[in-house]
């Protein structure tokens, strides 16, 4: 098979991957819950592993490194968090389900607000004007993600902090296309929680997230339960991480996202994104050449999240996916949880193909998959 | 003369975060899970071996600027 669904799910995962899920298996119990070997062997992983995302991520303090199982989890975690008790947020035109699901839950519930701001991909001035314009005295959070997962466009997240810290705003960010792919810091971009998948660009296992804490705005808690810790108390431990990782935790999964965090950055960011973008130049280059084809991704370059998204005239993108599938190349088509974006590309009707490298993608396999399209195409998709 | 002081900390991830910043300042420091009224609970202990008072009061400053909360549990005079 040619996996070009990375942006879905990356897959191969690294080999240490592997290898440390079975070893969280095998040498790990349950962390905090007792004094044993194995209980301290699994406390020492989860505290390397929260080490590890501090300094992937310029996060100051470990302990407020929280994992949970997944980008969704985090962003709602952070997003009811904030805003149980009432306020306005404001996010972007091309969020995905994850960030407008939640808030629109929060809205039609009548526990607080939230408006949208338009995106310009070419003009970041206006984008964080418009983010400002939306400001109204009862906005308590700006959130928005770090780029699209329709079309890759990244969002000015260093002025959009800069915006949030200005106006005493909670900053929450999706950062889930942009990690391990585009570079995000804590400090560097004034992030006050941002929310990790761990089985994308951080090479992990399915079913781990993160969701790293700045000191500046409690969370109200959204799942309470046991914690290991201050047992004799009905109320859910005040210090991280224990007042939001209740319950036990995938320990084997984290393990493995820890290994895809060091795989992550042994190799660089900036490294992964940059081989990635070579790939998806020759998808660019042929793919803009076929008059049925329209391409909806923004263009491959450092602000950008390196995939390839197109529309084939006439087509619905999922007989496109079917066509390549039968032919062993596995892509995403639909709407890909992100009606804003595509109601901004204007694909609301058909959806969109998407094309996603990984570190794993090679010249031979995006060769192949050309090959592969152009004659698909020519025998004529309907 | 070495004595061993326990401090009670948040959780146990506080413990082993406590346990790394000793420890690479030439600390000997151990995690225990402790248990009891006194301990709010179920919680955990660091254990840590101080040649003298200033070595304790060293320990305790890189604990505070870690952000770790703790209590004296037992030590003095151990």
């Amino acid at each position: 098979m040619i996996y070009l669904d990375n942006a879905a799910t990356t897959y191969p995962k690294p080999p240490s991957v592997l290898a440390a899920v079975v070893r969280g298996l095998e040498k790990c119990g349950n962390h905090g819950r007792g004094g044993h070997t194995l209980s301290l062997a699994a406390a020492e992983e989860l505290w390397t592993a929260r080490e590890t995302a501090a300094r992937l991520f310029g996060l100051d303090n470990p302990a407020r490194a929280v994992f949970c199982e997944n980008c969704t989890m985090a962003l709602n975690m952070a997003l009811k968090g904030l805003l149980s008790g009432g306020g306005h947020a404001v996010c972007s035109d091309v969020e995905h389900n994850a960030v407008m699901r939640p808030l629109h839950a929060l809205s039609v519930s009548g526990v607080a607000a939230f408006s949208v701001a338009e995106t310009d991909p070419e003009n970041e001035e206006k984008t964080v004007e418009n983010f400002r314009r939306a400001i109204t005295p009862d906005t308590t959070v700006l959130c928005c993600t770090a780029c699209s997962n329709v079309t890759g466009a990244g969002l000015p997240i260093r002025a959009l902090g800069a915006l949030a810290r200005e106006r005493n705003l909670a900053f929450v960010v999706d950062g889930a296309q942009a990690a391990g792919t585009l570079p995000l810091s804590m400090k560097r971009d004034n992030i006050d929680f941002l929310c990790l998948p761990g089985h994308k660009g951080l090479y992990g296992p399915m079913g781990t997230g993160l969701l790293l804490c700045g000191d500046r705005y409690p969370l109200c808690t959204w799942m309470e339960g046991g914690t290991g810790s201050q047992s004799l108390s009905y109320y859910p431990p005040e210090e991280l991480p224990d007042r939001l990782e209740c319950g036990t935790l995938n320990l084997p999964g984290i393990c493995g996202l820890r290994a895809g965090m060091e795989f992550v950055e042994k190799r660089g960011i900036e490294a992964i994104a940059a081989a990635k973008r070579r790939e998806m130049a020759p998808v660019v280059e042929q793919l803009a050449e076929n008059p049925r084809v329209t391409l909806c991704s923004a263009p491959l370059s450092p602000q950008n999240a390196p995939l390839v998204t197109f529309t084939v005239a006439g087509v619905p993108s999922e007989r496109v996916a079917e066509a390549l599938a039968a032919a062993g190349v596995a892509v995403r088509a639909g709407y890909h949880c992100a009606p804003a974006a595509h109601a901004k590309c204007d694909t609301l009707d058909a959806g969109a193909v998407r094309v996603s490298p990984s570190v794993f993608t090679d010249g031979r396999q995006i060769t192949a998959f050309l090959k592969i399209f152009d004659e698909i195409d020519k025998k004529g998709l309907q | 003369m070495e004595k061993t002081i326990r401090y009670g900390v948040g959780s146990v991830s506080r413990a082993i975060q406590g346990q790394k910043v000793l420890q690479r300042n030439g600390f000997r420091a151990f995690v225990h899970r402790a248990s009891g009224k006194a301990a709010g609970g179920c919680g955990h202990t660091l254990w840590v071996t101080v040649e003298n008072e200033f070595r304790r009061a060293q320990a305790e400053r890189l604990l505070s600027a870690a952000g770790i909360r703790f209590t004296v549990q037992a030590g003095d005079g151990v």
